[in-house]
């Protein structure tokens, strides 16, 4: 269990591992996506990585290191550019926001995202 | 009518603009999301909220947001509905906000991925929906085409079907 007590809240009800968020939009991807971002910002163990990190050239190996749980979003678009960090980083809870090939992932473990109006939990 | 191209298989016409990132495709809609029947009901499907104006929605805490805060599905459903010349790539959508693009938008052009994997749904009303050469009133028959027939030639004895040349 990894929780952070601000306003929103954030719960994350796994072990270490791969976890790839069921296949459905509107279930709070992007909120999780943007807590990530701001309370990074304010030094909570969480990392993150976009599209946007990727177009970029954003390395995201020393922030990743730094984090318990890291959240790598809309991976369709740049898809298996991270495999390999992501194989390396065993230790720590890896969200991966990943819907087009969904199969291609099987190794890893499904996730889902519970909403409140006060804050957000990931559980199996 | 809805115009859907297969990625890697059916490619749009050159003169639409692909949007392959819906994120930054919504930043087109400079005029904000037009108050029609079909807008509602795709921020009511797939992310659970209300309409309120062409800049505003109600999200499903009944707390007044930016529409620029609705799911990166969600932005895909409505760049389909307000950028006509644009075709979306739905390689970002979850399978149920294509499912509401497939049963909601009755125009607009959009890329499937070739590993979509169905419409489950009971909607059974009449579409105008065309892939290539041919012109679907059935998502059902849309369904049967889509996982068992493409890339190959339909069975056109299947009611819900036709050929457009």
């Amino acid at each position: 269990m990894f929780e952070i007590n601000r306003n929103p809240f954030i719960r994350i009800d796994l072990k270490p591992g791969v976890y790839v968020f069921r296949n459905a939009s509107g279930s709070g991807k992007t909120w999780l996506y943007n807590l990530f971002y701001t309370y990074e910002g304010f030094g909570d163990p969480v990392a993150c990585y976009t599209y946007r990190d990727y177009k970029m050239n954003r390395d995201p190996a020393i922030e990743f290191a730094k984090a318990k749980v890291i959240m790598i979003d809309r991976y369709d678009l740049y898809k298996s550019h991270l495999d390999k960090l992501i194989a390396s980083l065993a230790d720590k809870i890896i969200l991966i926001d990943y819907k087009t090939c969904y199969a291609a992932r099987e190794k890893d473990n499904l996730c889902q995202i519970h909403l409140y109006s006060n804050g957000i939990e990931v559980t199996s | 009518m809805l115009n859907i191209y297969i990625q890697g298989f059916l490619n749009p016409p050159a003169n639409l603009s692909e949007i392959l990132d819906a994120e930054e495709g919504f930043t087109r809609i400079i005029d904000g999301i037009a108050d029609t029947t079909v807008n509602r009901a795709l921020i009511a499907t797939i992310d659970k909220g209300t309409y309120l104006d062409s800049q505003n929605f109600i999200d499903r805490f009944g707390n007044k947001q930016p529409l620029a805060y609705v799911s990166t599905g969600c932005k895909a459903a409505l760049c389909v509905t307000s950028l006509a010349d644009c075709v979306i790539l739905m390689s970002e959508c979850g399978r149920n906000a294509i499912n509401a693009i497939l049963q909601l938008c009755t125009s607009g052009n959009i890329i499937l991925p070739f590993d979509y994997s169905g419409i489950a749904t009971l909607d059974t009303s009449k579409k105008d929906i065309h892939v290539g050469n041919y012109k679907f009133t059935s998502l059902q028959r849309l369904q049967y085409y889509l996982l068992n027939e493409f890339p190959d030639e339909p069975d056109l004895s299947i009611g819900g079907i036709s050929c457009l040349k």
